[in-house]
């Protein structure tokens, strides 16, 4: 937007004369003109074509760089380049080492960059002292963050939540330029400028791990050594899918991880807060590669938000969280299978089902529900609009799932879920959704925010069990559990062991015991085993039927996977684990609303849908919903099911990458998410990319989106992990941006006003961004 | 035979140097170098740089350019300008609180005079 405003002013002034002469103006608008002149700078600097710089390092290590790039990127080099002579200029750096400076460089270029975790705490020192863009924003927030998180989780390394930001930063720099194209994304218009963005991102991602996995390729290539982090994963932009493979399958990731992943499930959250109120596609890359990251990487933090947003994603909340919480034996082998929805919900039943349901409805609902939905949302007005679908939805659910669901346990779930929502729901949602429907004002749009904050309701009751999760221990859980097995009743489990009686609930409906008798998921179908039942629930398919049925399947099919592995992972370890499924499902129901949103026309609503659900999910996730109590899933079932789905879904996501690169020449700018400028189509293809690439890692394989991202965007969108880690902590930062921020926070405020973490990050996105871009 | 030999001296010839060196800062003439910290930037002469510092004797020979620009990690712009005051006057007044960190950037940038001294009371004049 903002590039294209200038653009058009400037030829509007240059055109003044001509036109008062003629009567006639044409304004010639070169709507690549960002992306373009990012990619010759990189271009000019791998070439060493008119650098008037040279940067000295320790050991005689020099960079060439261009004055131009350096005061555009720093206000410190601004400063010291205008006095400096005229001819080439020499920058000396004593006590910098190469691979410090070779980094900044790198970003400052590419707009992002990879960074090794270890490598982090002295870059964005150097970065605070050069007033590096982006960078800078992100130390205040990291610091911020790094504050917020330590104290409810153990505080991840500052440096992460910098690095985070700075790849937040980038994506944002990546939002700014597509919202400079106004073409293709007159939605995008509104959506946050960089500079909001960033402080967002910085806020809610400041925790967010370093690794950017995506790889740019400029990265690599424009300073010849890729920072020299063991992580580099900067691999040549052909490998974006294994590297993201790796990565997710890597558990073996730094341990950092586990804050670097909660940091990136808030940048996720940040960035589907961006992409639903903006719909820009630099949104959409951001929340894709944010969804890919939280896929990845196991952190706790990740896994609540996963959960949260796979709670959000079923959005019929209280069954969700039961299905993320407690994966059962049976479900892993069915979720596993992942196929269709049908399929999934059928053999999932309980656990599965309550995801498959909410996927369902989301799909099915195109017709009854999200009807249903939409005239809620009319009645109700914007504010009542998140609570009443959260509650509708809930209850829609609930009654779809009690007729196939004979346990009771489920409806406990249901109830609680619902009173959570309710609660939670209030005014802070309904603020955001009217911010949602001003924008878009659309039924799709409406239906979208109905999931979203359905499912932010249902992660919002989620989070407090995060919180819960964290006073009471695996031991406690287990030992609940025996004791229902043995006939204790739920309640007394939970009191007798501190246990949140939801979580109890929910792993013992997920091991398939009744509250009372133990029971099998799979033998028990408490929830609704027909996926027909759950789809009625939801409305979200109202919006587009197609997209929405595209996106959920898919969703089913991660959420089942999820699932699957989470039950097998709690069978194995016999460990509570938190809803890792839900943050699944939450990713991959963006990314598949942010592909059905590209693909179809639908694109503006299934942005806000995503970004609603984002929002939401964080809101919930952060705010932690006492309602719903999820049992907490272990770090290392959620690295299962990242590992798992990124096997399977790595090659999917090769073909698509491939596709996409195929289809898209210049996407590995855009890829590198710092792309930004990229024509407005560009900048939709690679927020195709990140989110092909996020949907792919579900295996499921997100229906391909015309506009394919190069597979650098992939790689773009496993660097969101970052940010996700700095998720719902980071989220408390005040530091959120405008319009979404407002959106976001209202809702999270309303839903959780405990946890405020989600607030911040999503939040910020838009408005801010907006006006700057108009401006 | 020899023509006879004349001592001239300048009797003024340090003070003379001292002032007009100090002017020359001030008036930022010909200045060669300019030096960051803190976001701020001051600007100085390489010959008294390294005249002063063996530290900026090595950096700037390793690094010849015409107008470097270096850039200080972890130095004050205070502590920066009071090291520069000192290089160019040979003197400087440092508050009582400042004087420890002072005195260890001061030792890290290898300024002669202060660096070798740890003592508060060390005001020797660097060439």
């Amino acid at each position: 937007m903002g590039s294209g405003n200038d653009m058009n002013n400037g030829a509007a002034k240059s055109g003044t004369g001509v036109w008062s002469s003629d009567g006639h103006g044409y304004c010639l608008r070169w709507n690549n003109h960002k992306s373009n002149l990012v990619e010759i700078l990189e271009a000019l600097i791998k070439m060493e074509c008119y650098v008037d710089c040279t940067i000295y390092v320790d050991n005689h290590v020099q960079f060439k760089a261009h004055r131009v790039v350096l005061a555009a990127c720093s206000p410190y080099f601004q400063a010291i380049l205008q006095d400096a002579p005229q001819d080439h200029c020499s920058i000396i750096f004593p006590g910098v080492q190469e691979f410090e400076m070779r980094t900044l460089l790198e970003y400052i270029y590419a707009g992002e960059v990879n960074i090794a975790e270890s490598q982090i705490p002295r870059i964005m020192k150097i970065a605070k002292m050069l007033e590096v863009k982006g960078l800078l924003d992100m130390v205040d927030l990291t610091s911020n963050i790094s504050q917020q998180q330590q104290q409810p989780i153990s505080a991840p390394p500052n440096l992460f939540r910098q690095e985070s930001h700075a790849s937040i930063l980038s994506e944002n720099k990546r939002d700014n330029q597509t919202s400079s194209f106004p073409l293709h994304h007159p939605l995008t218009h509104s959506s946050p400028i960089i500079s909001t963005s960033t402080k967002i991102s910085s806020a809610q991602s400041s925790s967010s791990p370093p690794y950017n996995y995506k790889s740019s390729p400029y990265v690599a290539s424009l300073y010849s050594q890729s920072p020299s982090g063991a992580r580099d994963l900067i691999a040549g932009p052909g490998m974006p899918n294994q590297e993201m493979g790796d990565d997710e399958r890597g558990r073996n990731w730094p341990p950092p991880l586990p804050l670097s992943l909660a940091r990136s499930a808030q940048s996720m959250l940040s960035s589907v807060y961006e992409t639903g109120s903006d719909m820009n596609p630099l949104k959409r890359k951001k929340l894709s590669s944010i969804n890919s990251m939280l896929m990845t990487r196991d952190t706790p933090i990740l896994r609540n938000v996963l959960a949260q947003s796979n709670a959000a994603d079923s959005s019929q909340g209280g069954v969700h969280p039961q299905n993320a919480n407690s994966p059962t034996r049976g479900d892993l082998s069915n979720r596993n299978d992942g196929n269709g929805n049908g399929s999934d919900n059928i053999e999932n039943n309980d656990t599965n089902n309550n995801e498959n349901n909410g996927n369902n409805a989301g799909n099915a609902s195109g017709g009854n529900n999200g009807s249903v939905y939409v005239s809620y949302v009319r009645k109700s007005g914007d504010r009542s609009y998140h609570s009443s679908n959260g509650s509708d939805n809930s209850d829609k659910k609930y009654k779809d799932e009690e007729p196939s669901s004979p346990l009771t346990e489920r409806s406990f779930d249901d109830e609680s879920m619902n009173d959570s929502r309710q609660r939670v729901s209030p005014p802070e949602f309904d603020m955001r959704i009217p911010a949602y429907l001003q924008q878009q004002a659309q039924f799709h749009q409406a239906q979208y925010q109905h999931q979203s904050g359905g499912q932010g309701s249902g992660s919002s009751s989620q989070k407090p069990e995060w919180k819960r999760y964290k006073q009471y221990t695996r031991n406690d859980i287990m030992s609940a559990i025996e004791c229902v097995r043995n006939g204790m009743s739920a309640l007394q489990a939970s009191r007798k062991f501190g246990v949140p009686s939801r979580t109890l609930y929910d792993k013992v409906k997920k091991l398939g015991i009744t509250t009372g008798t133990p029971r099998n998921r799979s033998s028990s179908s408490k929830r609704d085993p027909g996926p027909s039942s759950s789809s009625a629930a939801f409305p979200y398919g109202s919006l587009s039927g197609a997209a929405g049925a595209f996106l959920y399947p898919n969703q089913d099919n991660q959420l089942s996977q999820s699932q699957d592995f989470d039950s097998e992972l709690e069978n194995e370890l016999k460990i509570h684990r938190p809803n890792p499924h839900a943050g699944l499902l939450d990713p991959v129901f963006l990314q598949k609303l942010a592909q059905e949103a590209r693909s179809d026309e639908f694109r503006g609503d299934a942005l806000h849908a995503m970004a609603l659900a984002a929002a939401a999910h964080a809101q919930f996730n952060g705010m932690g919903s006492t309602s719903r109590s999820h049992d907490s899933p272990s770090a290392s079932v959620l690295s299962k099911f990242m590992n798992r789905h990124s096997e399977s879904i790595e090659m999917e996501r090769e073909r698509l990458d491939r596709e996409r690169s195929r289809s898209n020449g210049d996407q590995t700018s855009l890829i590198k998410n710092e792309p930004v400028d990229d024509s407005d189509e560009d900048m939709e293809k690679a927020e195709n990319l990140s989110l092909s690439k996020c949907e792919s890692p579900p295996n499921i394989t997100p229906p391909p989106q015309a506009q394919t991202p190069p597979s650098f965007e992939a790689r773009g969108v496993i660097v969101p992990p970052m940010k996700y880690t700095s998720s719902p902590r980071s989220e408390p930062s005040s530091t959120t941006p405008p319009s979404i921020s407002e959106q976001a926070l209202s809702l999270e405020k309303s839903e959780c006003k405990q946890q405020s973490f989600n607030n911040d990050a999503p939040i910020a996105l838009t408005p801010t961004t907006t006006a700057n871009y108009d401006d | 035979m020899g023509e006879q030999q004349f001592f001239l001296k300048w009797n003024d010839f340090q003070n003379n140097m001292v002032s007009s060196f100090k002017h020359l800062r001030d008036e930022k003439s010909f200045t060669d170098v300019t030096l960051a910290c803190d976001g701020q930037t001051c600007k100085a002469h390489k010959m008294v740089l390294s005249a002063c510092s063996p530290y900026f004797k090595t950096l700037l020979e390793e690094n010849p350019s015409k107008h470097p620009i270096i850039i200080l990690k972890d130095v004050s712009f205070n502590h920066l300008q009071a090291i520069l005051e000192f290089m160019y006057a040979g003197e400087v007044n440092v508050s009582q609180e400042q004087l420890p960190s002072f005195l260890k950037t001061a030792d890290r940038l290898k300024v002669k005079g202060l660096a070798e001294t740890q003592s508060p009371f060390s005001n020797k004049r660097e060439g």
